[in-house]
């Protein structure tokens, strides 16, 4: 490595170069004062907190140093303080903090900062972990000089000429951040957050000098799923978490280290609890997954775990209404059905939908007692049979995606279902100069970033793919006909590809076999290092799950499988451990068939799901901040969950229900903690070549035949659907503040197929499949294609999953104007 | 007494000012209009460069640094590269460019097109103060003008050389004026300066990151006479070799006839007094403000100083803008100092924290004391607080080592630091006395 010499207060150090000169003076262990500077955004020099004496060596005419007697080099003091965060080393460069003339810069600079500053300190809720507070300890002057004297002569407050700037406070920006302008020491870290790494421009300043303040000009306010993190960067009291005001002081909290399982990023949280109840989720710096950040839904979907709706105690159906029991009962009910169940039908009458939101120690033991006990293979963990994982470890995945030269993304869309990995995206985008090359069928916020967008018609996203092959080998382009893309745009896009030195390619969890095929062949048609694939959307551990087994191995149904046998009444009873298939499922008919068909159904959950409600038994589980265990992220990385709070009520870990339930049915397994299953998934995996020999899954049976035209007439639209991160989840019903911003269900369409069927922005539309209808808010605009309409999963209320028709590869509707909402 | 009409004879930017119809393309063509672009049109870039630089001109801006110099150092291995024209004249006291911009807009396009064939520049902007709604007309009239002579376009008068010239308006804001900030705000974002290295002219540092050389409206209109009669000759005028030139002093304040007055640089501050009609009948001189609203004051013993560039800094002051700010003995330094002060705290951009917050209270101070209210300690408070915005070094200057971001913050902090070193004693008058000294 490249290393510059240089001195810091007398003190010898080497650095690389390029590195700032407040880096370097922290490297030889002394403390800089400083605001504005963060070590993941860029240097602006606006605080001027972290000035210096600088001095470098003179140089003589032939530009070699000039030498003092001794031998040492003259120092040429520069004339200026220098603020070092903004200045890059040199070369025998000297730099001094800790001389008189610095220290009293630096005291008069926070005498500025304070001469406006509330000092609020007893009701804010930074106090205990504020810079502000600190560095005023640490640099400050005892007293300040100008401002009101609180409690003192009348006439100085109220004299003009003495006021502090005041504001109405706090401000609400956001559902989640509120913002105190009078705290505020106008840094602009947030603003600079939102301008360099959420890349959203959710803040800005408006007004000048003095007046500056931080506001929002979007709509919604602070509209950005990073908005969360802001709070943490502030070094003042000025944004504040409008979930976690005022309700502790922050040292008085008890912290857990643990990880985020709401989605497959694996971000390292610190869960803040007190008195046994969650007060706020904090990120945890870790440069290999989530660096210093979390996306708002890992942050501020809290409010859940201590919701009064959360089951305290099991349930048994009796007479078509639920009876809360003790655990005893339970079990004894819940072993007892099973095994006349078995005994009647067989084990294989018995079918179990594991989950990817739950461990891997959940997992094991879970398929174990379907496996063990019940004698059953039928058990899976995917909410529906065309997710297909790989189970492989990247522990430089997210690096890897961050200096990619080109990243080529397939049918997904990261801000929604991994935002952590929208984030490395964008990193990759803005500093490290990578290249988005994009493949949806409609327009994502990403595509903002975005060199290239390849937006095309529905289904036709292997034709794309095989014509970008071909493009790169310099073949004929076929079949771009149908794909709606223009031939120039993939030739661009091709010629990136084919000049590609680090590609990563992304596609989503239900790319089929064909395009995931197509993939891995324009990716060796690249005649390079061999690309990197991953894939988008994933639950927290869905990884784990497979890896724990929790999927059929000798020809067991899959959870389609499942439903259709439940549906036929061939399977007798359903396990479900922490899913909710009535919302998930797609085919949301055939679940409530199976549902109601099935003949005893068992369900564990934090909630009363609509799946729970269909149940005969339910089982009151716990959070992933009340347990322990392990989880995969999207990468492969394996990470500990940490128990931050004991379970609420007499709710219990999944896997120590199921172990209690095996001890029911004779089986004394004798896990004492999740060690000893890990340890014993661990001896499986040693005999099995470490890993979970899946074989092949039954292939979804689609029925590939084209709808009839007949058909394009009565439902002459393409139905996409997607994720949503905040989507209409039990979770973030029950999280009060983060529920204000989940959307009202909608469908996007094309503003000309608006304007065309006389459809205004926000009016009520019916879109109508042959399966049903839904009534749905319209959103117009460009990000979808004429012909086609986007509704999200999981919307509250308006589950999609009731009109989709999954036997058809395509969805087809028609949509009629409803009433108007004016 | 000199007058006015002595050195009418040796206007260069002012020379056709009084033609009626200047502003009209057809009459500035009549009047030597677009001489001095065809004659640049005959040469090569670099010789253009080095004529400049040999004429000794200096930027008429506010730092005269010499235009020559920046031309040579900009990148010029970088495509594209843009030239800026500075029209966002905010400086208090200070008017000239408004002038040119509504009397001769068209020496202004010219100019900027003289750079730009220097430069290699494709493009180039006139970054005009939005107050100034007649002079971005005026300017807007010219360019369109332009084009319709060929002078502007593709292919200008058959050379190969391409040009496109557009005028942007401010938004009202000082700090816009200073180079980096205008071409933060020319890219669409908030004025706040950027960040020194890379300078404009390098790589990342200029208009949408690429080179780019920011000049004023006055000094572009210098080079087309620079052009028509050679650097020889425009070396010649003025203080040889550094000091070169005439420069347009803007005279406000205490003198008979305030205005705009074209001199060469080796005027003398007492006689660019008398030409602007002295001082009312009866009334001593207290103090001036050479060079812009910002610089350090002069008194009565500064008479004699040559009012260029390198003078003024040799008598402790600034040249700056060319404005002189004249304060005869009924002014107020309190009052005065107060309001330049409250000027600067208003244009403060925020970025910085010494200029935002340091600003503010020298106001909050200045106006207590102004107001009756002052206590003792305050002059110690406010020199105190002056110097933890910039500190009284003398390394660099008159502005001492400050600690901003830019060079607002100590612009603010020189007015009551200045009058507080030559009048103090009407500060303390005012504190202890609780009124004025001078007006009671």
């Amino acid at each position: 490595m490249d290393l510059v010499n240089l001195t810091v207060n007398g003190q010898k150090i080497a650095v690389p170069r390029g590195t700032m000169a407040i880096e370097a003076v922290k490297a030889a262990g002394f403390d800089v004062a400083h605001f504005c500077y963060h070590p993941k955004l860029k240097p602006v020099g606006m605080c001027r907190m972290c000035l210096a004496e600088v001095g470098t060596p003179r140089l003589g005419p032939d530009r070699k140093p000039v030498l003092n007697e001794d031998g040492t080099p003259q120092i040429g003091m520069m004339p200026q303080p220098q603020a070092t965060c903004t200045l890059p080393v040199s070369e025998g460069m000297v730099i001094l903090t800790n001389t008189d003339a610095v220290k009293k810069m630096v005291a008069g600079m926070v005498e500025f900062f304070l001469a406006n500053h509330p000092l609020d300190c007893p009701v804010c809720d930074k106090g205990g972990e504020c810079p502000l507070q600190d560095q005023t300890m640490a640099f400050g002057p005892g007293q300040s000089r100008v401002g009101e004297v609180f409690g003192g002569d009348v006439r100085l407050q109220q004299g003009i000429w003495e006021a502090k700037r005041h504001w109405e406070k706090p401000k609400p920006l956001s559902e989640l951040i509120a913002l105190d302008r009078e705290r505020c020491i106008q840094c602009g870290r947030c603003v600079r957050f939102t301008q360099e790494i959420s890349l959203d421009n959710a803040l800005t300043f408006i007004y000048r000098g003095a007046q500056s303040e931080i506001d929002t000009l979007t709509d919604p306010p602070v509209d950005s799923k990073f908005s969360g993190n802001t709070i943490d960067i502030c070094p003042v009291g000025a944004l504040t978490s409008r979930v976690f005001r005022f309700t502790a002081r922050v040292w008085e909290v008890k912290p857990t280290h643990t990880v985020c399982t709401q989605c497959g990023c694996g971000c390292n949280i610190t869960i803040n609890t007190r008195l046994d109840k969650v007060l706020r989720i904090l990120p945890r710096d870790n440069d290999r997954i989530n660096e210093c950040w979390i996306c708002d839904r890992g942050r501020f979907n809290s409010q859940f775990i201590n919701s009064a709706a959360r089951l305290t105690k099991p349930l048994i159906k009796r007479n078509g209404t639920f009876e809360a029991v003790e655990w005893d009962e339970a079990l004894a009910f819940v072993a007892k059905t099973l095994t006349q169940i078995k005994d009647a039908h067989g084990g294989n009458a018995i079918g179990g939908l594991a989950s990817g939101k739950c461990t891997v120690e959940d997992n094991y033991v879970f398929q174990k007692l379907l496996r063990e006990v019940l004698g059953s293979d039928n058990v899976d963990y995917r909410p529906h049979g065309k997710i297909k994982h790989r189970l492989r470890r990247v522990p430089d995945f997210y690096e890897q995606v961050e200096n990619a030269d080109v990243i080529l993304l397939v049918g997904a869309d990261p801000l929604e279902e991994l935002p952590i990995l929208d984030l490395r995206i964008k990193k990759c985008i803005a500093q490290r100069n990578g290249t988005l090359i994009t493949v949806n069928p409609r327009r994502i916020l990403l595509d903002q970033h975005a060199t290239i967008s390849l937006v095309h018609q529905p289904h036709t996203a292997t034709a794309v793919i095989t014509a970008l092959s071909a493009a790169v080998n310099g073949s004929t382009i076929e079949g771009l006909g149908a794909t709606g893309v223009a031939e120039d745009l993939l030739k661009d896009a091709a010629q990136r590809l084919a000049q590609s030195q680090r590609l990563v390619v992304l596609y989503g969890e239900e790319s089929n076999d064909e395009l995931v095929a197509a993939l891995h062949h324009l990716a060796a048609s690249r005649d390079r290092q061999e690309a990197v694939f991953g894939l988008c959307r994933h639950d927290g551990n869905a990884l784990g799950a497979l890896w724990a087994g929790a999927m059929p191995k000798n020809g067991g149904l899959d959870v389609d499988g499942m439903m259709r046998a439940a549906a036929h009444g061939s399977l007798k009873a359903l396990y479900i451990m922490g899913q909710n298939p009535v919302n998930s499922y797609p085919d949301g008919q055939l679940v409530k068939e199976a549902l109601d068909k099935v003949e005893f159904l068992v369900v564990h959950d934090l909630f009363l799901t609509e799946t729970a409600q269909h149940a005969d038994v339910v089982l009151p589980a716990a959070s992933y901040a009340e347990k322990d265990g392990t989880v995969l992220n999207v990468a492969g990385v394996a990470q500990r969950l940490k128990q931050a709070l004991p379970p609420v009520g007499e709710s219990s870990e999944d896997w120590k229900i199921i172990t209690a339930l095996a001890y029911f049915m004779g089986h004394h397994w004798g896990y004492k903690s999740c060690a000893d299953i890990l340890r014993e998934l661990e001896r499986h995996h040693a005999g099995t070549s470490a890993r979970w020999n899946v074989g092949t899954l039954e292939r979804w049976n689609v029925e590939t035949c084209q709808p009839a035209d007949t058909e394009a007439e009565t439902y002459p639209f393409i139905l996409l659907t997607g994720a949503q991160l905040y989507d209409g989840s039990v979770s973030l019903r029950h999280s009060e503040r983060l529920s204000h911003l989940v959307e009202a269900p909608f469908v996007e369409l094309h503003r000309d197929d608006a304007q065309r069927l006389g459809i205004a922005r926000g009016a009520e539309v019916e879109v109508t499949s042959p399966r049903g209808a839904l009534r749905l808010r319209a959103k117009v605009g460009r990000k979808v294609l004429p012909g086609t309409v986007f509704v999200p999963e999981h919307q509250p209320g308006a589950p999609v999953n009731t009109i989709l028709d999954p036997t058809r590869q395509v969805q087809r509707v028609r949509l009629s104007a409803g009433r108007g909402d004016g | 007494m000199p007058t006015y009409e002595d050195f009418k004879s040796q206007r260069i930017v002012h020379k056709y000012i009084d033609v009626p119809g200047i502003d009209e393309i057809d009459v500035y063509m009549q009047h030597e209009g677009f001489e001095g672009f065809k004659k640049a049109l005959t040469m090569k870039p670099e010789d253009i460069i080095a004529e400049v630089k040999a004429s000794g001109l200096r930027g008429r801006g506010g730092a005269g640094f010499s235009t020559g110099m920046k031309w040579e150092l900009m990148q010029k291995n970088v495509e594209p590269r843009y030239v800026v024209g500075n029209d966002d004249e905010g400086e208090p006291c200070t008017f000239k460019d408004r002038e040119l911009s509504e009397k001769l807009p068209h020496q202004i396009v010219e100019g900027i097109m003289i750079a730009s064939y220097a430069l290699g520049a494709h493009k180039a902007f006139i970054y005009v103060r939005g107050e100034f709604v007649k002079g971005y007309n005026q300017i807007w009239k010219a360019i369109r003008q332009c084009y319709e002579k060929g002078l502007l376009g593709k292919n200008i008068l058959g050379s190969g050389f391409d040009l496109d010239v557009v005028a942007h308006p401010g938004a009202g804001a000082y700090i816009c004026g200073e180079e980096t900030a205008l071409l933060s705000s020319l890219e669409g974002g908030r004025g706040y300066p950027k960040m020194r290295p890379p300078f404009p002219g390098q790589v990342g540092g200029g208009l949408y990151r690429q080179p780019s050389v920011v000049q004023n409206v006055e000094t572009l209109s210098n080079l087309p006479a620079i052009l028509r009669y050679g650097a020889a000759w425009y070396a010649r005028i003025g203080v040889p070799p550094a000091n070169t030139g005439t420069r347009i002093y803007s005279v406000s304040g205490h003198v008979q006839k305030p205005g705009n007055y074209e001199l060469p640089l080796s005027i003398t501050l007492g006689e660019l007094i008398e030409v602007a009609g002295g001082l009312r009948p009866g009334r001593k001189l207290k103090a001036v403000i050479p060079g812009g609203a910002s610089m350090p004051w002069f008194t009565e013993q500064h008479l004699n100083v040559v009012m260029s560039f390198d003078d003024i800094t040799k008598a402790g002051s600034l040249a700056g803008s060319g404005s002189v700010i004249v304060m005869d003995d009924t002014t107020c330094v309190v009052k005065a100092a107060l309001r330049l002060v409250e000027f600067y705290k208003h244009e403060s951009c925020g970025w910085c924290t010494p200029c935002r917050e340091g600003l503010d209270w020298l106001v909050k101070i200045l106006h207590r004391i102004e107001h009756g209210e002052g206590r003792e300690g305050d002059l110690e408070l406010l020199a105190d607080m002056g110097d933890n915005i910039s500190g009284q070094g003398t390394l660099v200057g008159t502005f001492g080592t400050h600690r901003t971001f830019c060079l607002l913050g100590p612009s603010g902090v020189s007015p009551m630091r200045s009058s507080m070193n030559l009048f103090r004693e009407e500060y303390e008058y005012h504190i202890k006395h609780k009124k004025c000294m001078v007006n009671g």
